[in-house]
């Protein structure tokens, strides 16, 4: 087989050069190596890729196994060769042409899909930089800066004005209530705690009190200014001590400063009979006693406040010797001597704070029994009534009188005989006899109230001796607190024993001892707010309020402010 | 340069950090809020406004960096007062929170705060540690000329396989064509490329090669000593890639979020004003 191979090239400026060469062999095999009649030196051609046969005049290709073979466009594996056939190998286009005389065939062989550049084409397919990987700062910073200030920004804001976008928001996390609360709620203002305007009423203004009172109405104010001329006293924003946010019970100032800064001079700024006070540990008056004054004239209480170290003494009226009722010998009680402690009669109330009212029944009348019978000790007279005493004295002898058979030698003989069953006193006999139970009942109610009962606790005054007599017990008043301006609770000191404060009541022989100790033995414990060691911290707030002006409401603050224009101190002390 | 960045001026931007960072400590300690340090109180005012200026002045290097007119102090200052402060307005903005967090946007503010200055951290490591090991992996070569050479050694590869096996020809030209260097950004990152064409074909030729007739074992030879020394210079080009990856990586967080955090850090003081 003779085969003319022409091999073309195109020129870069356009036109086609070739390179003939005539082939010879039984057939003509294409391929890299070089021991093909066809050598195609492309790195992409196999070494043996086809081979054309000649059968009869007839041209015949076959692919060599595993080789890539394209004719006409079609994927074969073999294919019979006409005239204007195509054949792709690898990089390179072969095509049938007209053969010359003498030639059994004539083909064309051009590289039609050159290599390309190595280094150009491995730079195209490598990214060598993170920019190139699709990072871009510039393009994430955009991003970043508007979501996070549409989200936690514009939203919120727009969400305040806008009630449509509050609602459309509502409990989302970027919304003002979620993402801008800066903390935990005191516990009581949980409920509201989704809604920032309840308290932020406007934008960029502090919380106005106006807030507080909305619940606060009846919360008392701290002085009122009407005793207490101090304008700024009431001016103060609730939000100034009371600072939110900071967790579930953080609500309430305890430092010294809260009252120091006011009360440490506060005789140079107003004129009040309150003491200076800073601190508890290093500048505190010592305790004075609210007690009660007895005024006979006009058979009223008063109160009085007595430094304890001028010995106050109180009027109470009732006559108590504690060291005769702590005797530790004992007492002579009807079940025999006792040794009375002071738990015998101060029982702790309910709530542990303050102690029980003493009573005439519970705790006295076991000893102070009143009765006036001897004969009959189950009778007694009623306690706290005057007059019912003498009823039932006269209710009592009168029945013994008519009934006879009583003890008395004085007595007449219809009351001091005993009498025949079925006997009927005459109508003389049964005056005479009340008479006489009349005057007993005088005698014996004399006895009480002046010797023997009433008067071993009670100051008592004889008003009238004549029939009816009368006497007067004066009233009784026993302070429930010598200290109202603080609080005390018993039960924070149970683990104490009652002496180690009131260790005096052992030796107190009148009830007008005030049993109270002074400032000195709290700070054997109580040091102030700068720790000390060994004792416990203990600033003003842990004895005494705050919101102390008694008839001076917030809420009448508020009104006042609201109603005169003016602050609610100057309304009041009227200017 | 890492250097004049940690001594510049004598420690200048050290010293004045440490002093913020004492009068913080000392501050918070001294002062006892009456409501528990928090934002609110004065010295969380000072502290807040302090940071906030910080941040502002840490954000405008980035300004002050590419504005090479500027007579405001020279860069290798400012980059020294930016790791400093940087590093001091942890403290700073901690005490500023009085080591309060939530769920909210100023905790958010401090967390991406936290997050940038981590990654300006990594920063500064990676300052002091990628260029030299950049230098030594090139030596003194750049990764154009280490490609360059890779696509000499691909025509070499070809000349040395033209007359082998179709097997072998056909891995060397996946070995030409397919190699790359880098990729997404995980790829640059590992260094590593689990499906390398070069390595496959320095794998499959070393098996081929095994069964090539006498006369060609030389060409086998060399065309394996060829795919070797690419996939030298491949894993070489990938290093590079990947320190200079990991010499970026961390500015793609710290300045974008350090944008998410001017965002929150504006929300935060609005809000804090607009609900006084």
């Amino acid at each position: 087989m003779q085969c003319n191979v022409s091999f073309l090239t195109r020129k870069s400026r356009g036109g086609l050069t070739h390179r003939d060469e005539v082939v010879t062999g039984g057939s003509l095999r294409i391929g890299r190596s070089t021991d093909n009649e066809l050598y195609l030196s492309d790195f992409r051609v196999s070494l043996h890729h086809a081979t054309i046969h000649n059968r009869q005049g007839r041209f015949y290709i076959e692919a060599e196994s595993g080789s890539d073979l394209r004719i006409n466009n079609s994927i074969a594996q073999s294919a019979r060769l006409n005239k204007g056939d195509k054949i792709a190998v690898g990089p390179y286009d072969i095509e049938i042409v007209t053969a010359e005389e003498g030639k059994d065939l004539a083909i064309t062989v051009e590289l039609v899909r050159q290599l390309g550049d190595d280094l150009k084409n491995l730079k195209e397919r490598s990214v060598t930089t993170l920019a190139d990987a699709g990072l871009g700062r510039r393009r994430m910073s955009w991003l970043f800066f508007i979501v996070v200030t549409g989200l936690f920004l514009a939203l919120p804001i727009a969400a305040f004005y806008d009630e449509g976008i509050r609602n459309l928001f509502k409990d989302q996390p970027v919304t003002a209530d979620i993402a801008w609360k800066s903390g935990d709620f005191e516990s009581a203002h949980e409920f509201f705690a989704d809604d920032c305007t309840a308290c932020h009423q406007e934008a960029f203004v502090t919380v106005r009190d106006v807030a507080c009172v909305t619940c606060h109405t009846e919360t008392h104010t701290h002085a009122d200014p009407q005793f207490y001329e101090i304008s700024e006293l009431n001016e103060t924003r609730c939000a100034t001590c009371h600072k939110e946010h900071n967790g579930r019970d953080g609500l309430v100032r305890r430092d010294e400063a809260l009252c120091g800064d006011c009360h440490k001079d506060l005789d140079e700024q107003a004129t009040t009979e309150l003491k200076n006070a800073r601190d508890f540990g290093k500048d505190h008056p010592d305790f004075s006693a609210t007690m009660f004054r007895y005024n006979k004239q006009v058979k009223e209480f008063t109160t009085e406040r007595v430094a304890l170290k001028d010995k106050p003494r109180e009027q109470s009226n009732l006559k108590f010797p504690h060291d005769e009722h702590l005797n530790p010998e004992g007492v002579d009680g009807p079940g025999g001597s006792r040794v009375m402690v002071c738990a015998d009669c101060h029982e702790p109330d309910k709530g542990g704070a303050g102690l029980k009212p003493i009573s005439m029944e519970q705790h006295c009348a076991e000893c102070h029994s009143l009765e006036f019978e001897p004969d009959n000790p189950q009778r007694v007279v009623p306690h706290g009534k005057l007059d019912h005493v003498l009823y039932t004295l006269q209710e009592y002898y009168g029945n013994v009188a008519l009934q006879g058979g009583y003890d008395d030698l004085d007595a007449p003989a219809i009351v001091k005989n005993r009498r025949r069953p079925g006997y009927k006193p005459s109508r003389q006999e049964r005056k005479l006899a009340l008479e006489w139970a009349k005057d007993k009942a005088y005698e014996i109610g004399e006895d009480l109230f002046e010797g023997r009962v009433c008067s071993s606790c009670h100051t008592v005054t004889a008003v009238s001796k004549n029939y009816p007599p009368k006497w007067d017990i004066a009233p009784v008043k026993i302070a429930d607190t010598w200290l109202p301006k603080s609080r005390f609770t018993h039960k924070k000191h149970e683990t104490m024993d009652c002496v180690d404060c009131h260790g005096d009541a052992s030796k107190s022989e009148k009830s007008e001892d005030v049993l109270i100790p002074g400032i000195d033995n709290c700070r054997e414990c109580h040091a102030g707010q700068e720790h000390v060691r060994n004792k416990i911290d203990s600033t003003c707030v842990d004895c005494h309020g705050f919101h102390l002006a008694e008839d001076f409401l917030l809420g009448d603050r508020h009104n006042m402010k609201t109603r005169s224009g003016k602050s609610g101190t100057a309304a009041r002390m009227g200017k | 340069m890492h250097q004049s960045l940690f001594v510049y001026g004598g420690f200048r931007y050290f010293k004045l950090s440490l002093l913020l960072l004492i009068a913080a400590v000392v501050a918070y300690f001294w002062h006892e809020p009456v409501d528990g340090p928090n934002g609110g109180t004065w010295l969380g005012y000072t502290l807040g406004g302090l940071g906030a200026f910080l941040i502002l002045l840490l954000m405008w290097f980035g300004m002050r960096k590419r504005s090479y007119k500027s007579s405001m102090g020279r860069v290798e200052g400012w980059l020294s007062a930016h790791v400093y402060l940087g590093l001091a307005l942890i403290v700073i903005s901690t005490l500023h929170a009085g080591f309060q967090i939530g769920w909210n946007l100023h905790t958010l503010a401090y967390v991406l705060m936290l997050i940038v200055i981590a990654s300006g951290i990594f920063g500064v490591y990676a300052y002091l540690r990628y260029p030299q090991l950049m230098t030594e992996n090139r030596r003194g070569k750049t990764l154009d000329t280490i490609m360059a050479e890779m696509a000499e050694l691909d025509r070499e590869c070809r000349d040395a396989a033209a007359q082998l096996t179709d097997d072998i020809s056909q891995s060397v030209l996946n070995c030409c064509e397919k190699t790359r260097i880098g990729g997404s950004v995980m790829r640059q990152l590992s260094g590593k490329d689990n499906n390398c064409a070069t390595q496959r074909a320095l794998d499959e030729v070393t098996r081929l090669s095994k069964s090539l007739p006498r006369e060609q074992t030389d060409d086998g030879r060399r065309l394996l000593m060829l795919l070797g020394k690419k996939n030298e210079l491949v894993q070489r080009a990938r290093r590079d890639v990947q320190y200079k990856a990991l010499l970026d990586i961390w500015l793609f967080f710290h300045v974008p979020l350090s944008f998410a955090l001017l965002a929150a850090l504006s929300a935060h003081v609005v809000s804090i004003f607009f609900y006084w």
